[in-house]
């Protein structure tokens, strides 16, 4: 954060160091190898006093001069210019701490070149015991000049004890210094087979030729299997983090590592094939070609050699981006634009949010990532992101994937980046969203007339809110499962639930009835589930209607997993449906009683506001196939799985098959993390220090969406997602807990950067299993009394599924849902599509939207008023909520 | 913005400042020798070429076999002053880098276009024919470019005024080519280069002359025009530059400043010295007397670096750690390697007279 910038777009991304630096690194090594093959050669030729082969090594000698000297010596200068431009900072560090590293290199490259010169025009005028060893202490210099550079171009990627000490010695005398000198060494000797047949193959007699062409292949292979062991011992002295980078944390060393072993093994195929007696015609190109293999071979190491190093230019030391490690607190807490010595902004405001985001991209992001140029491009990165999507990519930068370095800067400079990105370098508007109006959907309340029914039918939709995604040709999260329950109550002075002799049936509204017209999930059921399932029948085998089932153990009828569908037949999205219920005698088939309920259900989930694509119905709702195959091509590349491929082949990816999920049953792999925790798990690290914006992100709860699944009582006091679930920080930690309890080590690694929000200390967060162990009520509503200001519902859990709200019931038998509503929309809850759609039971026995019973009303029940709190306490307090009606 | 603001901090050096300048001033003084006698020979060949209407004179040849070494050298010993450059005003000399990076990158493409030049004007000079002008006269552009370019970003980098020009061009294309002192300070390199490489060529007619030689007469005589007439060029020039200064650094060496002021006299008066003696064939003690105004004029130049850099910039005010052993380890290694170079060039000197 010291210098100026180079401002290079297309330029950039490390393209021009990467050029230089491998076409120096591909000759300086030739001038190593190249030097030992020369004098060698000259020794065969005196030994058998061939004027031939001495012929052959003074031509050789004199294309090597031309290109070493000349091209790699003027190369070397290049790459000291190049790094002094695009990493003045830490070429600083490498000219201040090894300087005398370098002037040692700097007189045995002076010997270098004497000895070369001397070499080169005394060919046939010295004594050859004299010429020789000119000979041998070119080749003596030129190695030490390899092993001194590498000293510090190894210190770079393990730095050792200096980190600590800042002691030459240890810098320079690192771990990886004896291994890498051993593999450029021996690759040094493998490059001068490569360059001697350039020189060989031109020998105009035949049998020479292949003498000499036979001598470069044995250069060539010789040296071949002892630079793979050096290879191997590289990457044992390094230390885990940088080679569990090399083997694939870092994604672009699958790729490179990939390429990197074939061109190996082309190089010695080469290597063997030039060894035959081949003809001319045939080993003039491939000599051509080897000499190509071998510098994109050189290229994969040296480019695996950097990828190791990621996110630091010197490891643990110094950032990729110049930023010291030393720096990122002081740059986060008073933001890295007042840390930077060359910018012209230092904190961010509305008039200069575009100059600022500039400025912070070529602090942070233009060391390594060009604008549209061939290397690291920074525009297919971020093509599929918004404006909230990449502030938060930015967000969880550098903490489950290291080859990034964290996000170094203020809250507002992080959006003022992801800001420029978006709309300068991609010329996206970010448009604010349309907020949905209310609507009032007609709805007809059935007749109840408190005098004369003999029944009241309770039902509900036990969780509120049912998610569900389309995004099936690619992966299925959440099927269509939306389930009801019921219960029947016979009015009297004591009332009784009513579980034998009748049959309660459930009855979708006209216009839901087909929800395989527009949800694609059948088409692709058997593919993912292994059986054909009928359209409109769900994965418990209820359609759109049919029976609740008693269950005996819950005490309610119930009707599992209804595929209804939050897309109207007709076009358009409602994620509110009803249905019709109605309880008969078994036996005469008489009616009962009637109700009707709402099965929310809504395909609002946002995994577009990070992974691209756009809404899939009427942009509001909806997971197209782009966003599907970004989820699954970030699958792919963390955890090197081939979903992306799958799909592509007709086989989906049923999240819930690996990653168990209570919710639907399945028990996954055992070994992964469950779905919930691993969805939230991984996520929270990317919205921190936001409040319900980050559940809304990517649940149905948006303020201006069309669903807004919060809408009852607690929405009414003010409240949102984090007064009950906490922080998406702490709501992570509490399942990441328990799966860590549960001795699943990728817990611990995703909870790493996580910092709890509601309480002080990771070890102060309360583990919990999803579904089961959820806030219990009673945590603020203590005796059922109305909670004080600070409240909480987060950290104390339901101990098991039978204290959830939704399974829990009163002395009598009523579940709790059955009086106040489904979770999220409690009594007097407001619903977007209707006002009463969400207290049609409220409405249909006592008029009021408020809880069943409340301020008095005993008599939807009960034939006489009560005085007794039977039910729970505080049950005949007036409710507060007088907005109610 | 206060351009002191926007000196970058500097990193902590090993041992104490003044060997770090001791080497700087050595390295450069040896790298401005090669320089010269590279330049200068390269334009007096291409003068040459241009002149003999096809016939090439052996003066011309004798320089084209003689370019590829002195751009060997050159860029070798270019390494060390570059390097201590960076140890004492790295924090400067990379802000001027980045200002004018296009440029700076072009140094080594440039100069290896020039080295390829050289080698293919000595290798292919018969074959050439007139060609010939056209390939040194490009090598030599190439060098001449790579002295404008240098003197570019040394003159930046004591500006920090001028720095904040990087706000309006952060694309690495600025040439300050509005600073006064740019090309009388570049013309001073350039006709030092001349007159220098002048006086090797004379040199080198001595050294032949002493040995029976017949060329060596001519030589002489072409080496000392040039020095003369470069010379008489570079006393206007050296005006020129001392009068561009800014005012109170311009003051310190017409006595303001007695180390200033006898220092840049003092060579300009051995520069005189160099000049009578040269007219008069005597090119050892011009040599010596030529020698002798390098050092000091190099010496002037740092103290002119300083006068710049006063208020914004001390090498001196560098944090030290102290930590010697590298530096002897480094001695170490130049002893050997000076050695081994001594015997080497013994060797060679003395090959071919054996068998």
């Amino acid at each position: 954060m010291n210098y100026p910038v180079w401002e290079l777009q297309a330029w950039g991304g490390g393209w021009l160091i990467a050029l230089i630096a491998v076409v120096h690194v591909y000759v300086a090594h030739f001038a190593v190898g190249g030097g030992l093959f020369l004098v060698l050669t000259e020794t065969m030729g005196r030994r058998a006093q061939d004027p031939a082969v001495l012929d052959y090594t003074r031509r050789h000698t004199k294309f090597f001069l031309l290109l070493t000297m000349v091209f790699g010596g003027l190369t070397g200068v290049g790459i000291w210019l190049v790094i002094s431009v695009l990493h003045p900072a830490a070429t600083s560090i490498l000219i201040h701490d090894f300087v005398f590293a370098w002037a040692t290199e700097w007189v045995f490259f002076l010997v270098e070149i004497v000895s070369l010169f001397v070499y080169y025009y005394t060919f046939d005028k010295m004594a050859p015991g004299k010429h020789l060893l000119v000979g041998w202490i070119y080749a003596g210099a030129a190695w030490i000049s390899l092993f001194v550079v590498n000293g510090v171009i190894s210190y770079m990627l393990t730095p050792g004890g200096w980190l600590g000490s800042g002691d030459f010695w240890q810098g320079f005398f690192n771990p990886s210094l004896a291994p890498s000198t051993a593999f450029r060494t021996f690759l040094a000797l493998v490059l001068a087979g490569v360059y001697g047949f350039l020189t060989a193959i031109r020998i105009p007699e035949p049998d020479f030729r292949a003498k000499m062409v036979r001598w470069c292949a044995g250069w060539l292979l010789l040296p071949f299997v002892l630079m793979l062991a050096a290879g191997w011992w590289c990457l044992e002295v390094l230390p885990e983090s940088v080679r569990a980078m090399l083997l694939g944390a870092n994604p672009e060393m699958v790729a490179v590592g990939r390429v990197g072993i074939w061109l190996a093994a082309a190089l010695f195929l080469g290597g063997l094939l030039m060894a035959l007696r081949l003809p001319r015609a045939a080993s003039l190109p491939l000599a051509a070609l080897l000499l190509v293999i071998g510098l994109f071979y050189m290229g994969s190491f040296e480019w695996a050699r950097e990828a190791g190093r990621r996110p630091f230019i010197i490891y643990g030391h110094m950032y990729s981006n110049s930023l010291l490690l030393s720096q990122m607190p002081e740059a986060k807490a008073q933001g890295v634009l007042k840390l930077a010595r060359w910018s012209q902004n230092k904190e961010v405001t509305d008039q200069n949010r575009q100059a600022a985001g500039r400025e912070l991209f070529n602090l942070l992001c233009a060391t390594c990532h060009s604008v549209g140029g061939p290397m690291h491009d920074i525009l297919p990165l971020t093509a599929k992101y918004g404006g909230f999507g990449l502030d938060s990519e930015l967000d969880g930068m550098g903490k489950l994937l290291g080859y990034m370095p964290p996000f170094a800067g203020a809250r507002d400079e992080r959006q003022a980046l992801a800001d420029y990105i978006v709309q300068n370098l991609h010329g996206k508007k970010d448009e604010p969203a349309v907020a949905f109006k209310d609507q009032e959907l007609p709805l007809e309340i059935p007749p109840f007339d408190q005098k004369k029914d003999q029944y009241v039918l309770l039902s509900w939709n036990d969780l509120g809110m049912h998610c569900v995604t389309d995004g099936d040709q690619q992966l299925l999260i959440l099927p269509p499962a939306n389930t009801l329950q019921a219960q029947l109550i016979k009015r009297g002075e004591s009332p009784e639930l009513v579980n034998e002799g009748v049959e309660i049936t459930y009855a979708v509204e006209p216009g839901h009835s087909d929800p395989a017209k527009r949800l694609p999930f059948w088409q692709y059921a058997k593919a993912i589930f292994g059986q054909e399932l009928p359209p409109g029948v769900g994965l418990a085998g209820k359609g759109l209607n049919g029976n609740l089932d008693y269950d005996e153990k819950l005490g309610v009828f119930e009707a599992k997993f209804i595929p209804v569908s939050p897309y109207p037949d007709a076009g358009g999205f409602n994620p509110y449906p009803i249905f019709s219920i109605e309880a008969k005698d078994k036996q005469t088939g008489q009616v009962l009683a009637r109700t009707k309920v709402v099965a929310p259900v809504s395909a609002e989930v946002g995994c577009r506001s990070c992974h691209g694509g756009g809404w899939r119905v009427d942009n509001i709702a909806g997971m197209v196939p782009a966003t599907g195959e970004d989820i699954l091509a970030t699958h792919d590349r963390i955890n090197h799985t081939n979903f992306k491929q799958q799909a592509a082949a007709g086989q989906p990816i049923f999240c819930a098959s690996c990653h168990a999920d209570p919710a639907l049953g399945t028990a996954g792999d055992g070994k992964r993390l469950n779905f919930s925790t691993a969805i939230h798990g991984w996520h929270a690290n990317y919205l921190t220090q936001r409040g319900a914006e980050a559940c809304q992100a990517c649940h149905p709860d948006s303020p201006s969406g069309p669903t807004r699944c919060l809408r009852g009582l607690h929405l009414e006091m003010g409240q949102d997602c984090t007064n009950c679930h906490g922080f998406l920080e702490d709501h992570a930690l509490a399942l990441l807990k328990q799966e860590q309890a549960a001795g699943k080590p990728q817990a611990a690694e995703l909870m790493r950067h996580l910092q709890p929000r509601t309480v002080d200390s990771q070890a102060k967060v309360n583990p919990r299993t999803p579904w089961i162990n959820q806030p219990d009520c009673l945590n603020c509503h203590q005796e059922f009394a109305a909670p004080g200001g600070d409240a909480s519902g987060f950290n104390r859990w339901t101990k098991g599924a039978e204290e959830l709200f939704r399974v829990r019931g009163d002395m009598a038998g009523v579940k709790c849902p059955a009086c106040h509503g489904s979770p999220h929309a409690l009594y007097p809850a407001k619903n977007p599509y209707g006002r009463d759609r969400d207290v049609i039971q409220p409405r249909q026995y006592q008029g009021t939207a408020l809880p069943l019973g409340a301020n008095h009303n005993c008599k939807v029940c009960h034939t006489k008023d009560m005085d007794t709190e039977l039910h729970h306490p505080n049950s005949l307090r007036m409710v507060r909520s007088l907005s109610a009606d | 913005m206060e351009p002191g603001n926007l000196i970058p901090a500097a990193d902590a050096i090993p041992i104490a400042v003044g060997w770090f300048r001791l080497l700087l001033l050595a390295g450069f003084t040896l790298h401005l020798l090669a320089m010269n006698a590279m330049l200068g020979g390269g334009v007096m060949a291409l003068v040459l070429s241009l002149k003999d209407g096809g016939q090439a004179p052996p003066a011309e040849h004798d320089l084209a076999q003689k370019i590829p070494f002195a751009v060997a050298l050159t860029v070798n010993l270019g390494v060390p002053p570059l390097l201590f450059l960076q140890v004492l005003y790295g924090n400067l000399i990379y802000v001027s880098a980045v200002l004018m990076a296009v440029w700076w990158l072009a140094i080594f493409l440039l100069a290896m276009a020039a080295y390829y030049a050289a080698y293919v004007y000595d290798f292919k000079f018969a074959a050439l024919g007139r060609a010939r002008s056209l390939v040194i006269g490009l090598g030599v552009l190439c060098l001449l470019a790579v002295g404008f370019i240098f003197s570019n970003s040394l003159s930046l980098m004591l500006k920090p005024s001028t720095w904040t020009v990087y706000f309006s061009n952060p694309h690495g294309t600025f040439w300050n080519t509005a600073e006064p002192t740019l090309w009388p300070r570049y013309l001073h390199f350039v006709l030092g280069s001349l007159a220098v490489g002048g006086l090797g060529l004379a040199l080198l007619g001595a050294w032949r002359n002493r040995r029976g030689n017949p060329q060596g007469r001519g030589l002489i005589r072409l080496g000392v025009s040039w020095f003369i007439w470069a010379s008489l060029a570079q006393m206007a020039d050296g005006l020129w530059f001392l009068l561009s200064l800014p005012r109170e650094i311009m003051l310190l060496f017409l006595g303001g400043s007695a180390a200033h002021t006898s220092l840049l006299w003092l060579g300009a008066a051995l520069g005189v010295v160099a000049l009578v003696l040269a007219s008069k064939g005597r090119v050892g003690p011009a040599v010596g007397a030529t020698l002798a105004t390098l050092v000091l004029m190099v010496i002037t130049r740092d103290l002119l670096r300083e006068a710049y850099l006063r208020p914004y910039f001390s090498p001196e005010s560098l944090p030290v750690t102290g930590q010697a052993s590298p530096a002897l380890a480094f001695l170490v290694a130049l002893v050997i390697g000076s050695a081994l170079i001594f015997w080497l060039l013994r060797l060679a000197a003395g090959a071919g007279k054996e068998s």
